[in-house]
């Protein structure tokens, strides 16, 4: 489904993650599969923040891992820069941990407290690029430190003596320090403050422009999704339901589920009204996931054969994709 | 009467005396709670907002802790006065906390009717099946289907929007005037959130309780609630009806705030941001304590500001509305 552009960077293609459930000691037994991800395609390109939006235990976070390489995909392959990560050699695999990077949600345990600002930053540095001397590397950190905000002489603080968006600063930093292509971000700013949330928002579109860096931005707030993202995946049970450009998705949702989730999202004005879809049920299992499209039992707009056949994606407008029997034409 | 007072606190100061230097907390913060009414008190963290829901229900952590002054009055009474007896026969029958997540507040080891039934008891003094009928009818005021089985079931059987309304059937199992809905910070899924906002709504409905919410999200501010009072380092700093307050917002903290929210429905190149961290409790500037933040500061704010009227119910504490 996704378009072969020259600046691509990467590249999911009908990727799958299954946990496999067992029980028992010497004899296990299996009972079945946890399909955290069922066959999902989408490419990101350079400079570009791909969002991926969608209820927890949808996936997202699986899928992040499998393309940080932190997980292999059950199925499916991942490219990096057209070349399949399966047939990576041992130095390309060296290069790729070094071009990717992570930042999490939670300041407070994402950095170690025994470590200090200085040796926190530069321990990817020391990891990934072995030649550079103790002063290059020390310069290194002081610019980083500047170029997120910060001060040099911050190095030499440990992490408890800084607030909840200094500590998502150090993060990003440290994200920085290999000079990557790629950063996740997982949830960058729901564990800050409301008055801090804006500063991180901007500075990371700012290096995202500096560095021409890609994201893959996940995260449960959608009106950050569409200030932060080139292109939007909406997730549910293992799946991309439907993917579009962040304005095209939230003026004209399509699915049914991601126009309960716009519904479901607070008003930004007490006048303002949202049309509110009520799902019933709850997010069935991922192990037993429901027959044919896999949201029918929650669907208000419910087809007689969406419980037995399975939607393709179909692109009713240019550019946004979606998997649902409404908009099927046969 | 729609307008009656039902909770008032004036001049709250709730303080903790640490080694390095007193904590204000709280520091003299005064406000009316109507009947029926929501209440929202919005603020970032460290900004006094749980600590005065805890200063109400008489949960200030003690020795470090202390409410050095002010009043807090409920039914005529002041709650600062009360002994820790006739405090916790308040908590629960007349001002209660509702939990958010319901995956925490119920005890695995027991079921649902056990746990609703242990606060009917501290109520009621009645017979085994009175009191299983009123859980029951309770069950079946937060839209929970067939309420006589689910008594019986434990909290793992049950999806986490029935525990949800379970937990909200049991802050309402004695019937309280005030129920206080203090929102962790982590973030539930926005569909999981609104289920809540609504069951809190419809328990509203249903029983006519006043909610304070305490929450540092304006977006649930703007869905759920009548007035808003907006604290920052320990003060409340505007005051108001809620379509005040997102028409008019008249303090620079407010305004910037409200800007620094990406808007789901508009498209911005950037998001305007407040610079700056919120300060340190324990070393406050002596002004305006948002001064160092402020992008419309002046000499003035290095004294602290009053109090001034913008219009009718809505009050900021800012030198710029000084008339003088």
């Amino acid at each position: 489904m996704a378009v072969n552009t020259p600046s691509e960077l990467v590249r999911l293609d009908s990727i799958k993650k299954h946990y496999p459930v067992t029980s028992g000691g010497i004899l296990r037994r299996m009972h079945g599969m946890v399909k955290a991800v069922d066959g999902i395609s989408f490419s990101m390109n350079e400079g570009e923040t791909y969002s991926l939006v969608g209820e927890s235990g949808c996936g997202k976070t699986t899928t992040s891992r499998m393309v940080l390489m932190a997980e292999p995909p059950t199925d499916g392959s991942i490219s990096y820069q057209g070349n399949p990560m399966r047939s990576f050699s041992s130095s390309d695999k060296q290069d790729f941990r070094s071009s990717v990077q992570a930042v999490f949600q939670d300041p407070w345990s994402s950095l170690n407290p025994r470590m200090r600002v200085d040796s926190i930053i530069a321990e990817p540095i020391i990891t990934h690029q072995k030649q550079s001397t103790k002063n290059e590397v020390k310069d290194r950190v002081d610019e980083l430190l500047q170029v997120v905000g910060l001060h040099p002489f911050h190095a030499f603080r440990y992490p408890h003596e800084f607030s909840g968006g200094q500590r998502q600063r150090i993060a990003i930093a440290r994200a920085l320090s290999t000079q990557p292509k790629l950063i996740v971000l997982d949830e960058p700013v729901s564990a800050l403050d409301v008055s801090i949330r804006a500063q991180i928002l901007n500075l990371l579109k700012e290096l995202q422009e500096t560095y021409q860096l890609s994201y893959l931005l996940i995260a449960h707030n959608l009106a950050t999704v569409r200030y932060m993202s080139h292109r939007v995946g909406v997730m549910y049970l293992g799946k991309i339901v439907e993917e579009a450009d962040p304005v095209e998705l939230f003026t004209n949702p399509l699915h049914p589920y991601t126009k309960a989730l716009i519904s479901a999202s607070l008003p930004s004005h007490p006048r303002q009204q949202r049309e509110e879809i009520v799902l019933t049920g709850e997010v069935p299992s991922p192990i037993d996931p429901p027959s044919g499209c896999t949201f029918h039992p929650r669907c208000p707009f419910v087809l007689d054969h969406c419980s037995t056949d399975v939607p393709v994606y179909d692109t009713p407008t240019e550019n946004h994709v979606v998997s649902c029997h409404l908009y099927h034409q046969s | 009467m729609e307008n009656e007072v039902i909770l008032s606190v004036n001049d709250l100061r709730t303080h903790f005396f640490t080694r390095s230097g007193v904590v204000k907390a709280v520091d003299g913060i005064s406000f009316d709670l109507r009947k029926g009414e929501t209440l929202g008190i919005v603020g970032e963290s460290g900004s006094g907002k749980s600590m005065t829901a805890w200063s109400i229900l008489g949960m200030v952590p003690k020795p470090s802790g202390q409410i050095v002054s002010g009043s807090i009055v409920y039914q005529g009474e002041d709650l600062i006065q009360k002994s820790e007896q006739d405090m916790r026969d308040i908590r629960g029958s007349g001002i209660c906390m509702v939990m958010q997540d319901p995956l925490t507040s119920l005890n695995p080891v027991f079921s649902v009717g056990n746990q609703v039934l242990e606060s009917l008891r501290l109520e009621y003094t009645e017979s085994k099946q009175t009191l299983r009928d009123r859980a029951v009818d309770l069950l079946s005021k937060v839209r929970i289907p067939a309420p006589e089985t689910r008594l019986d079931a434990f909290p793992h059987q049950m999806s986490g929007g029935m525990r949800q309304r379970v937990v909200g059937a049991i802050s309402i199992a004695r019937s309280p005037n005030i129920l206080i809905a203090d929102e962790p910070t982590t973030s539930l899924d926005a569909t999981i959130q609104l289920q809540y906002l609504r069951l809190l709504k419809d328990i509203q409905e249903q029983t006519g309780a006043a909610i304070i919410f305490i929450t540092h999200d304006f977006g649930i501010v703007a869905r759920m609630c009548d007035r808003v009072a907006v604290m920052y380092a320990g003060k409340i700093v505007e005051y108001a009806e809620v379509e005040q307050l997102f028409d008019n917002p008249s303090h620079p903290y407010t305004e910037a705030l409200l800007e620094s929210v990406p808007d789901l429905d508009v498209d911005v190149d950037t998001l305007p941001s407040i610079e700056g961290q919120p300060p340190s409790l324990d070393d406050l500037p002596d002004g305006c304590a948002f001064a160092p933040r402020c992008p419309v500061a002046f000499e003035k704010c290095s004294v602290y500001p009053g109090q001034y009227d913008i219009e009718q119910g809505h009050t900021a504490r800012c030198w710029r509305h000084d008339g003088s």
